[in-house]
């Protein structure tokens, strides 16, 4: 009988310290089976295939948005829902201020070296051995090229065009490169900013693998390509087209317009790395005038592109993507055509320059006899031709912004005019304002200068 | 052996053995005798005169079996005997028997012993050994029969004592002399003594106090059972009077306007961020808010819409961190325990029943107030104008036009005449869309209940079983029904031990209705639909609703395509969503009583809640149609339709499973000995809830077969409207989450001479919550407390006031959200669309500065009575300190984090109130008249936070957001400085002390805070109830009237932007400028084109809007007629009671002048209600 009782005070006292000696393991138990810290090379790289937010709507244009492809009627402009839309159509002082975190491009681009510093950061700690060193790479390039990309974009956008007599003075970007959100952002210059872009991609090269799994993910042939882009927009021609040569030399293929029915076909095979954005002001556009008139009947990108209004005016039909929606803001090797022609042509090679230029146009042109391989009489007329397809080639791919700032640096004077219910607003060549406004909630918590107005 | 052992227990060992052998053998001879005894008739009915006894002892016999045993010698000194006795127990007439005779006798089992008193004298040396010790069980009851709880029983002249537990029964081992008198003692009960004799079980009936007259309140904190009198702690009691004065469905609606201290905030649609249910104002900004709910000792994890209120015997809030600290960090807003009916030891059945039918009214429509029809078709005709549809008009994804700007268009493109196009306008401009929702979609509502129980309980166990249906149909057709069971049965096998099971089921199903007023928009989600849209055509029939526009419809797929218009009043039915839910609780109870003082209590429960919902849209559903004619291939040489999505019905499917498993292990010490009382707990805790859920959808889904198609959700194939490609979507989730808590907790309050009290309690948990360091895991959590009943005192002399006490505690409790990190947390999602890579997102941002909130409270109370309880209450003072709050701290966004502020312990804030309570018998005769006053004063403001922006447009606002200004509440209306209307119309803020209309500094950098016009709070400072009941022969006429004070709201008005874009204006467009001169007579700004949204921002947030929330509301009036045996001596049945209760009654006075119910805003107030019902008892 006794045993009974002490058997029960036995009991509830194992009972009370059971949990206890088991009790650590027992709490150690993942709350949410979906929930991960990253800590494998396999969470590293699902971040990044995260590609509704790595390749899609990080880039919404507001370069293309404050460049001169288009235009709005004052009916269509008034008639914008978002006063920040309205703002950069004429170069305002804030484009972003009912546009919140999540829905800006600033706050979307930003969002890029943010994971592939995580990424990055989760990275070193883990160890790869023979069988995932591959996988490693790719994921370790992958976030190097990422951050290089997003920080090219911002700096395209939100700093003044690259200058080499300048660029340790100019503003550049804010260059974050840990993960932690306490860091205050503080205005790289213009060159740390390019340096930075620069010396990421170069680390992304030997990682990355030749070809992607998908061009939605980065490859070598894209490190390339966007250190092409680099270059060209840092007026470095040189380098711009070596590395136009290296990224063709691994993907050179063309999409003949000629076979399509319709729009373009998404991850055509042109497409070197894959990435869209959707803009409000894109809904409404009109082709500018003089852009629509430049195109030949012939060639096939006027009827793929351009929607005939009926009145005269001409709306936008179809991405470079398929969508009708989008903006085609990835690279393809259209564009490395381009640049190294435009190269060729400004290093004096004028035939290597028309060769590449009419290597793509020929894709470009109706199949019905018509089409006759451009010529240049000298580079300098190369140069002229070449950089007016590249205009005409690139309408709503996110690169004119880039273009008119380098251009002007090099006496284009391109002019940007906006007219409104009567009132004109202009932007000439090499303005202030070429460097777009920083989101006036970012220069109030850091600190850091605005960009003059 | 009994005997021989007897002889030598002198030896401590052996006698411990003895003690437990004795238990055994009462168990078995308690066990014996209950069989034994259903044999056997109990009640003697005798008259006798001058009888001897052996004649009284046959009587007896013949009545009632009993055996007897007598010697000749004993029985020839009795003297003949005189009683009668009617319904008397055996004892009862042998007490008649031996009264004033040299005898005695004692029963075992059946057989009553006849034996000589033997006569104890102090001079007179006996020879035997003393008499055994024995053990002694009993219970106190009351009057009404119900138990006593913690009533002191003591052994007169010695430390042994002990105190009445929940079922009023207590237990004294080893009593060593047979003459020991019990002393009984209790607040609430007349000090009586009774001798034990050589009896050992009692049933002791104990007169209420009539001095204090106050209820016996025992509060139920989950883990033990607190008497009033020894609470030091803050608790509110509801019992199931209270809580059945108002009728409804689901729990939580009835505790409100009753409950002092528990403030139901407005209902989500204009409430912002802030919490649903408060308990003594805020105890958090951005951690879980709502306070712990507790069913049967258990947190619920389950749907608490799952419980029948009428299983529901009493609710106990608890308020302060005394009564909170037991339930640990869950517990930092405040605990709801419910406790549900159960029956009882040597209870006759008892059936309860309830039913009833209630009528809700159709909403009123009209309350609210959306821009006049006349004025909308006004404001389209001058945007159309001005070229603001143009690019809708040429929109390639063909978003469907209002019918005026079709006509508009029509008119522009000369299809039709001026005249046409002024007729066909006309002919909308008197139409408001709500009359045809008020004729075809809304109606009364019709809920129904019926609840029966079943209770009831011998010595050895008590039941109850209860069941209930409810089955309500809304305003909106949509149907719920639930069917509850329940069972719940104790045993007591053996004296010491209780075993306790419980059985809960809840089954319930839900399925849609009509959509409801402004549910229904246009073009993805932003358009409201059309005021001068029609419902139905002349026939009632329901009229199409273009979701493309018209003329593309025509021609697009020519005539391949299902229909692809929308039929509102028709879709629900088409468009169904059903609910199943099957929530099962069971739960395992044991009480092991040991060592005298000790209590072991082991409990276990398991949870397990199902809820299936289906979504299906067949054929004939928008959506299906949508879908199908979206991924529709015509061939339109052939004319043949490749169908990518089936044409058939799609349906979505999901599953979400809760299971819960608690355990816990608590000991629980009561000993009372001389003036000191001591009751303790100690106690470890361990939980597990799992909620999983998956969702799939299966395209081509056939109903009546069950059966569906295989579809490709990887290509994307081309829409027929844009031609862009998309891929089908498959609706796949799954779900898979567990949290798991482990406690340690103790508890212990010391009485002494049932005067003084002080308590202590003390907590520690652990959970598995995500990534916090495991140091950080463990948060101990403690309080304390004191009471004092200074009415005990000696010296206290007023008798005016016999009871008074005073009640203070001081604790700390915590809180802690569980989607916080310290680490950097990524969520997977399954595969990629376009890649099929396995893709997940950061979900937590590394956070690892974070830690616990803290939260201390004090509480002062004091409670009393007058006499004969005329006035009785409480008033309570609470001063509650919140330090290292989460709170937003706005964060540069170039981090990357997707937000403009992330959570840290940032805040402090401090919150003080008055919770004060009074019940007044205002007239107490046959005709009654009491009265219930609560009245809850609370201000919390922010004591300390750190904000990094000043700029006023992060802070104006209706007060729905966390503001953070220091020495302000936290949530609280600010507005823009307002300077008028200027001579054009437009809104003038104030910039430089100067009026201006620069909106975009205005609501841009040119204003701070201190710029800023401040109302006060946003949350009532002030609330409470005022319940009157009147009572003559039976007949309660009782109302309850809910008051707030002390805050204030913004007014909603017109917005350009979102009646353009939205169609989503106000009908303070009417009154809007419109000449020059108007500024003297209107405060709503012209409507000008284009739009500027600062300035409809900066309009909407402005001083001139803001409104004194302050009104009073008569929350229900409840009529009912009480049948008893009180009033009718023949009654069959205990009570019947016949009721009506008329709720939401509306407001009586409000301080707006505009019409507003400041708890609804702009959104539909709760229609009014009544309830006819019968309940009753038997």
């Amino acid at each position: 009988m006794r045993t009974i009782n002490l058997n029960l005070n036995i009991l509830c006292l194992s009972i009370l310290f059971a949990c206890f000696i088991s009790c650590k393991k027992y709490l150690e138990k993942k709350p949410d089976k979906a929930l991960a810290v990253p800590t494998t090379i396999e969470d590293c790289q699902a971040i990044l295939d995260y590609n509704y937010t790595i390749n899609q709507y990080m880039n919404n244009g507001i370069g293309e948005g404050s460049a001169d492809n288009y235009y709005l009627s004052y009916a269509d402009w008034a008639a914008l829902y978002f006063q920040s839309d309205k703002n950069i159509y004429v170069w305002g002082d804030e484009i972003f201020f009912d546009n919140p975190p999540g829905s800006n491009d600033w706050s979307n681009l930003y969002s890029l070296p943010y994971r592939s510093n995580v990424v990055l950061e989760a990275l070193k700690k883990i160890q790869a051995n023979a069988q995932t060193q591959g996988s490693w790479n790719n994921v370790a390039g992958s976030a190097f090229f990422l951050r290089a990309w997003a920080f090219h974009v911002l700096a395209v956008d939100f700093a003044k065009a690259y200058d080499n007599t300048t660029a340790n003075s100019d503003l550049g970007i804010p260059l974050r490169l840990n993960s932690d959100f306490n860091q205050v952002s503080v205005r790289a210059s213009v060159q740390q900013s390019y340096s930075q872009i620069i010396a990421d991609l170069k680390a992304a090269i030997p990682l990355l693998p030749a070809n992607p799994s998908h061009v939605m993910r980065p490859s070598k042939i894209a490190a390339y390509a966007l250190l092409s882009r680099v270059y060209l927009s840092m007026r470095d021609y040189v380098k711009a087209g070596l590395y136009a040569d290296s990224s063709l030399q691994l993907n050179g293929s063309l999409l003949d317009y000629a076979t399509l029915s319709g729009t373009i076909p998404i991850f055509n095979q042109e497409v070197i790395f894959h990435a869209t954005g959707g803009s409000n002001l894109l809904y409404y556009a009109k082709v500018d005038s003089t852009l629509i008139q430049s195109y030949s009947s012939d060639d096939l990108r006027k009827s793929i592109f351009f929607l005939d209004n009926g009145n005269g005016t001409y709306g936008w039909k179809s991405s470079y993507d398929g969508t009708n929606y989008d903006l085609f803001t990835g690279i393809a090797t259209d564009e490395m055509y381009l640049t190294r022609a435009e190269c060729y042509a400004k290093q004096g090679n004028t035939t290597l320059a028309m060769q590449d230029l009419n290597i793509l146009m020929q894709k470009r042109w109706k199949n019905n006899g018509t089409w006759v391989p451009l010529t240049a009489t000298d580079a300098t007329d190369a140069l002229n031709k070449i950089r007016t397809e590249r205009r005409k080639e690139f309408a709503w791919r996110d690169l004119r912004w880039m273009d008119i700032k380098r251009l002007n640096k090099e006496g284009a004077n391109i002019t940007l005019k906006r007219i409104l219910n009567g009132q004109t607003y202009t932007l000439p060549p090499n303005d202030n304002r070429f460097a777009l406004p920083f989101p006036a909630a970012v220069i109030q918590i850091s600190g850091m200068p605005q960009n003059p107005r | 052996m009994f005997l021989k052992a007897l002889s030598v227990r002198h030896s401590w060992a052996i006698t411990k053995t003895l003690r437990v052998m004795k238990l055994t053998a009462i168990i078995l001879l308690s066990a014996c005798l209950a069989a034994s005894a259903k044999g056997l008739a109990q009640k003697v009915t005798i008259s006798v005169k001058d009888a001897p006894l052996e004649k009284v002892f046959d009587q007896i016999k013949k009545q009632t079996g009993f055996s007897f045993l007598w010697d000749e010698k004993t029985l020839k000194q009795a003297r003949p005997v005189t009683f009668d006795l009617k319904e008397a127990t055996v004892e009862e007439v042998m007490n008649a028997c031996v009264k004033n005779q040299p005898l005695t006798y004692s029963i075992i089992q059946n057989l009553v012993v006849i034996k000589e008193k033997i006569a104890t004298s102090p001079n007179e040396v006996t020879t035997t050994d003393p008499p055994p010790p024995i053990d002694v069980h009993g219970k106190v009851l009351n009057e009404k029969g119900e138990p006593v709880v913690g009533a002191s029983v003591k052994i007169k002249g010695s430390k042994n004592g002990t105190s009445t537990n929940e079922n009023g029964e207590f237990t004294l081992n080893g009593i060593s002399a047979d003459d020991a008198t019990l002393v009984i003692s209790g607040t609430n009960i007349e000090t009586f003594e009774v001798k034990v004799g050589d009896k050992t079980d009692f049933t002791l009936k104990a007169k209420t106090k009539i001095v204090s007259g106050e209820e016996v309140q025992i509060y139920s904190t989950g883990y033990q059972q607190i008497p009033k009198e020894r609470a030091t702690g803050s608790f509110v009691q509801l019992d199931n009077t209270i809580i059945n004065e108002q009728s409804g469905t689901f729990i939580l609606d009835r505790l409100k306007g009753i409950a002092n201290g528990v403030f139901f905030d407005n209902p989500s649609g204009n409430r912002g961020n802030r919490p649903a249910t408060l308990i003594r104002g805020f105890s958090t900004i951005a951690a879980p808010a709502a306070p712990l709910i507790v069913l049967d000792n258990f947190p619920y994890e389950g749907n608490l819409n799952n419980i029948n209120p009428n299983d529901i015997e009493t609710i106990t809030i608890l308020k302060d961190a005394a009564a909170t600290s037991i339930w640990g960090v869950r517990a930092g807003n405040g605990v709801i325990v419910i406790t549900t009916k159960k029956g009882r030891f040597n209870q006759p059945t008892k059936v309860e029943f309830n039913s009833n039918v209630t009528i809700i009214q159709k909403p009123d429509l009209f309350y609210l107030r959306p821009i006049a029809t006349n004025d909308l078709i006004n404001v389209e005709t001058t945007l159309f104008s001005k070229g603001f549809y143009n690019s809708q008009i040429s929109n390639s994804s063909r978003p469907t036009l209002s019918p005026v700007v079709e006509i508009l268009n029509k008119r522009k493109l000369g299809q039709i005449t001026a005249a046409d196009s002024a007729t066909q306008i006309d002919a909308l401009r008197g139409l408001d869309i709500r009359n045809d929702y008020d004729k075809y979609i809304y109606q009364n509502a019709v809920n129904q209940q019926y609840s029966v129980n079943l209770s009831g309980g011998s010595d050895k166990m008590t039941y109850l079983f209860s069941t209930g249906l409810d089955k309500n149909f809304d305003n909106l057709s949509a149907e719920y029904n639930r069917i509850n069971f329940r069972l719940n049965n104790s045993f007591r096998p053996v004296r010491n031990l209780q075993i306790s099971t419980a059985a809960y089921y809840t089954n319930s199903k839900a399925i849609n209705g009509k959509p409801a007023y402004g549910s229904t928009f246009i073009n993805s989600t932003t358009q409201r639909l059309w005021p001068y849209f029609r419902l139905a055509d002349a026939n009632g029939n329901s009229a199409p609703l273009n979701t493309y526009r018209q003329g593309y419809l025509d021609t697009v797929g020519r005539g391949k395509l299902l229909d692809w218009r929308m039929y509102l009043l028709d879709d629900w039915k088409h468009n169904t969503t059903t609910t199943n839910l099957q929530d099962l609780t069971a739960t395992l109870g044991l009480q092991y009583k040991f060592l005298n003082h000790f209590n072991l209590n082991l409990q276990y429960q398991y949870e397990r809640q199902q809820t299936t919902t289906d979504v299906l849209r067949d054929l004939q559903s928008f959506f299906a149609r949508d879908q199908i004619n979206r991924f529709s291939q015509i061939n339109y040489t052939t004319g043949v339709v490749t169908y990518i999505v089936p044409k058939a019905g799609i349906i979505d499917k999901s599953t979400s499973l809760v299971a819960y498993h608690g355990g816990r292990a608590q000991i629980n010490y009561d000993q009372t000995w001389n003036k000191h009382n001591v009751v303790a707990i100690v106690g470890s805790e361990i939980r597990e809830v799992n909620t999983q859920s998956n969702t799939f959808r299966a395209y081509g889904y056939n109903p009546d077969l069950a059966t569906a198609q295989n579809i490709d959700y990887i290509t994307t194939y081309p829409t027929i409207i844009t031609g862009a490609k998309q891929a089908i979507q498959n609706n796949l989730q799954f779900s898979d989450k567990t949290n798991r808590y482990v406690s340690i907790l103790a508890n212990v309050a010391y009485t002494f001479d049932s005067k003084y009290t002080i308590s202590g309690s003390a907590r520690k948990d652990a959970s598995n919550l995500f990534g916090v360091n495991s140091n950080n895991k463990w948060k101990p959590l403690w309080s304390t407390g004191a009471s004092w009943n200074i009415s005990d005192e000696g010296f206290y002399k007023a008798s005016f006031i016999p009871v008074l006490r005073l009640r203070t505690t001081y604790g700390y409790s915590g809180n802690v959200s569980p989607t916080l990190s310290a680490l950097t947390a990524i969520r997977y999602f399954g595969a990629a669309p376009f890649t099929n890579f396995q893709y997940a997102a950061i979900n937590q941002y590394a956070n690892p500065d974070l830690h616990w909130e803290k939260l201390g409270q004090i509480n002062i109370a004091i409670d009393f009575a007058t006499k004969k309880n005329t006035l009785s209450g409480s008033a309570e003072y609470f001063i509650k300190k919140g330090s290292d709050l989460y709170g937003s701290s706005p964060v540069d966004y170039t981090a990357g984090l997707y937000t403009y502020s992330v959570i840290k312990n940032v805040a402090d804030i401090k919150g003080k109130g008055v919770d004060i309570n009074i019940e007044s018998k205002n007239v107490d005769r046959v005709f009654k008249w009491f009265t219930t006053l609560n009245f809850n004063y609370n201000s919390s403001k922010v004591t300390n936070y750190y904000l990094t922006t000043t700029t006023g447009a992060n802070f104006v606002g209706g007060g729905g957001v966390f503001s953070g200004i220091i020495g302000k509440p936290l949530y609280a209306v600010w507005s823009y400085q307002w300077a008028g209307l200027d001579s054009s119309g437009n809104p003038q803020g104030v910039l430089n002390k100067a009026p201006s209309t620069n909106y975009s500094l205005i609501t841009g950098s040119g204003t701070t805070i201190n710029d800023l016009t401040y109302s006060g709070s946003a949350t009532p400072t002030v609330y409470g109830n005022l319940s009157n009941s009147f009572n003559w022969k039976g007949i309660t006429l009782s109302a309850n009237i809910t008051y707030k004070f002390g805050y204030y709201f913004m007014k909603q008005s017109i917005n350009y932007g979102s009646l353009f874009s939205q169609y989503n204006g106000n009908a303070d467009f009417a009154n809007r400028w419109q000449k020059p001169g108007d500024e003297k007579s209107t405060t709503i700004p012209a409507m000008i084109y284009p739009n500027n949204s600062n300035r409809d921002n900066f309009y909407n947030s402005s001083e001139i809007l803001v409104r004194k929330g302050d009104h009073i509301r008569l929350q229900f009036v409840t009529l009912s007629y009480d049948l008893s045996k009180n009033n009718f001596k023949k009654f069959p049945f205990d009570n019947i009671q016949v009721y009506v209760n008329a709720s939401n009654l509306g407001i009586i006075w409000r301080a707006n002048k505009d019409g507003i119910d400041p708890d609804y805003g702009n959104t539909l107030p709760q229609s009014k209600s009544i309830t006819f019902g019968i309940k009753g008892r038997l």
